[in-house]
């Protein structure tokens, strides 16, 4: 036992001086001079980690079922990937940055699949040996500080957006990662672990063009894919290690979790404004008594036709000079394109809107909205993200 | 159980069988896919614009001050006469730790093939032209009416939407 505790110690230690050398490396070391020494000096640091690690046994009598949850696992990605990749015949497509010559796949499968290959490969050896759950949770969190991009990290510190947007592309999607990966190593073994972080990693650097998405919802995709995998192992793990009768099974199969998880991305979709109609927070009070600060207000998106069937008194959701506008029609003009203009004022300013309304800028038409709900957003957008107004009055 | 595990190892083989399918369609359709730029898959790649400035300016007026984002650098200008031309100097850096390389410049044909046909566009950019991790090179954005027109186009504005496309140097 002191033996074991002496081992977890020295990884410990090992792993934190690893963790803040390539933090000193990242940061303090010219990056175009060194950079090829940094990698090289990583995978060295590795490669010594993983013989290290070879020879600690693993209590297999946890990984009940292995082989049943690899192959459930490697189903999961590719049909993740599968339907990942054509989403881009509706977005788009974007290049991989990588090359494609031969040397260059040759020299990212060793210095990107085979640093994932060894870091799990350590995660796992070390991770079985640990009983207590926050072990888990200190080793999780080292592994995922370990592959934590540092320099971009402190460049983002300059504004509260980006801040935001470095915390939930970066940070959350590698903790998802790191805590299923934390668990399929206790409950598999090292090769479940590759089962799910090598097809990731062989994706990333072989498929030479991505679905055009952008940041936000590639990341609710790798903590989608995350969360799948955990669901679908958690399962694997309870009906092979414990006595359940089918009616127990079939209560705690994934699948009845299907529809939550279409309408957890649904309103995902929803604030995050990938539908037609979009949840906007009020930040100003030129429409009060209708609504006020605080308020979330429904926009439809509208297309030409809708645009004639807008009438005086509707709410216009517009783009202006200073930001997005939610105010009132008060008249309808036809330009002498004979392209409609909108003369705007909010409900609670004494004069109408300086400048009339194009159809190009409008964006939506306002059909609904709820009182008070919007505050946690407003506060969030001035507090976090130093944003003074959405809406400008 | 067994029924089950064999189920298993058929769907592998199914989606093994798409996945291989899906290459073979890439391949023959490659072509003819619209790629809009390259992805930041990774933390490591980011190529960005960060300066845009005016060059030798002849016969040219700049009509709003040239702008740049992250990816697309903006200048909007007014050639006078034939032979009139305007530079811009644009800075490319690379703030990612890959390495890059220029693998080709896209939309400059294509905007000198529009009309009017006298007004060309150049860049002194050249294909393989490195960009290691930290670096920062400057391009010559070029307009050019060209000195032997000799009338006045009908259309007096010209766009161009002109594209580096980096990658990985090996």
């Amino acid at each position: 036992m002191n033996k074991e505790k002496g081992t977890i110690i020295l990884y410990v230690a090992i792993l934190c001086i690893i963790l803040i050398g390539c933090l000193a490396l990242t940061i303090f070391v010219v990056p175009s001079f060194f950079q090829e020494s940094t990698r090289i000096v990583v995978m060295i640091i590795w490669i010594a980690l993983t013989v290290i690690a070879m020879p600690i046994e693993n209590d297999h009598t946890r990984f009940k079922g292995k082989n049943e949850k690899i192959k459930t696992t490697l189903i999961i990605v590719i049909i993740y990937y599968i339907i990942y990749f054509l989403l881009g015949l509706i977005v788009g497509y974007k290049k991989s940055p990588y090359s494609r010559s031969f040397f260059a796949i040759i020299k990212n499968l060793f210095y990107i699949v085979g640093l994932i290959a060894m870091q799990d490969f350590v995660r796992s050896k070390v991770i079985n040996n640990q009983r207590k759950k926050i072990n888990y949770v200190l080793f999780t969190l080292i592994f995922v500080l370990l592959r934590l991009d540092y320099t971009e990290g402190l460049k983002v510190m300059s504004s509260g957006e980006k801040i935001f947007e470095y915390f939930a592309s970066v940070i959350m999607p590698e903790l998802a990662k790191g805590c299923v990966c934390t668990y399929l190593a206790i409950s598999g073994g090292t090769l479940l672990v590759y089962a799910y972080s090598i097809p990731v990693a062989l994706y990333q650097v072989l498929v030479p063009i991505f679905p055009d998405l952008d940041w936000f919802l590639t990341s609710i995709f790798d903590i989608l894919i995350s969360m799948i995998i955990f669901l679908y192992n958690n399962y694997e793990h309870t009906i092979k290690t414990t006595r359940l009768t089918r009616r127990e099974k079939k209560k705690i199969n994934p699948i009845r979790r299907i529809p939550m998880i279409m309408a957890l991305l649904l309103v995902v979709a929803f604030i995050a404004g990938f539908l037609p109609a979009k949840p906007i927070a009020i930040m100003s009070y030129s429409m009060v008594p209708t609504f006020s600060r605080g308020a979330v207000v429904i926009s439809v998106d509208m297309n030409e036709r809708d645009l004639h069937k807008l009438k005086i008194g509707d709410i216009l959701h517009y783009k202006s000079e200073n930001g997005e506008v939610i105010h009132r029609i008060i008249d309808i003009k036809e330009g002498k394109d004979g392209k409609l203009l909108f003369q705007t004022q909010g409900d609670n300013n004494n004069v109408p809107d300086k400048n009339l309304v194009e159809e190009e800028q409008v964006i939506g038409c306002v059909k609904m909205y709820i009182p008070y709900i919007g505050y946690p957003s407003v506060w969030f957008s001035e507090k976090i993200l130093g944003v003074k107004s959405f809406i400008t009055i | 159980m067994g029924t089950r595990k064999d189920s298993k190892t058929l769907i592998l083989l199914i989606l093994l069988l798409v996945i291989v399918g899906m290459a073979v369609g890439y391949a023959a359709l490659s072509q003819a896919i619209q790629i809009n730029g390259t992805a930041n898959i990774t933390a490591q790649w980011k190529i960005t614009f960060t300066n845009i400035e005016e060059g030798k300016m002849v016969g040219a007026e700049t009509n709003v001050e040239p702008s740049y984002t992250a990816t697309t650098a903006t200048f909007d200008v007014d050639l006078l006469y034939p032979g009139a031309s305007a530079q811009y100097l644009l800075t490319v850096e690379n703030q990612g730790s890959i390495d890059a390389k220029l693998i080709n410049v896209d939309g400059i044909d294509e905007a000198n093939a529009e009309t009017p046909t006298d007004v060309k566009y150049s860049i002194d950019a050249r294909s393989d032209d490195s960009l290691p991790s930290g670096s920062k090179k400057d391009y010559i954005v070029t307009v050019t009416w060209d000195a032997d027109a000799t009338e006045i186009p009908e259309t007096k504005t010209k766009t161009a939407t002109i594209t580096l496309n980096y990658e990985q140097a090996e």
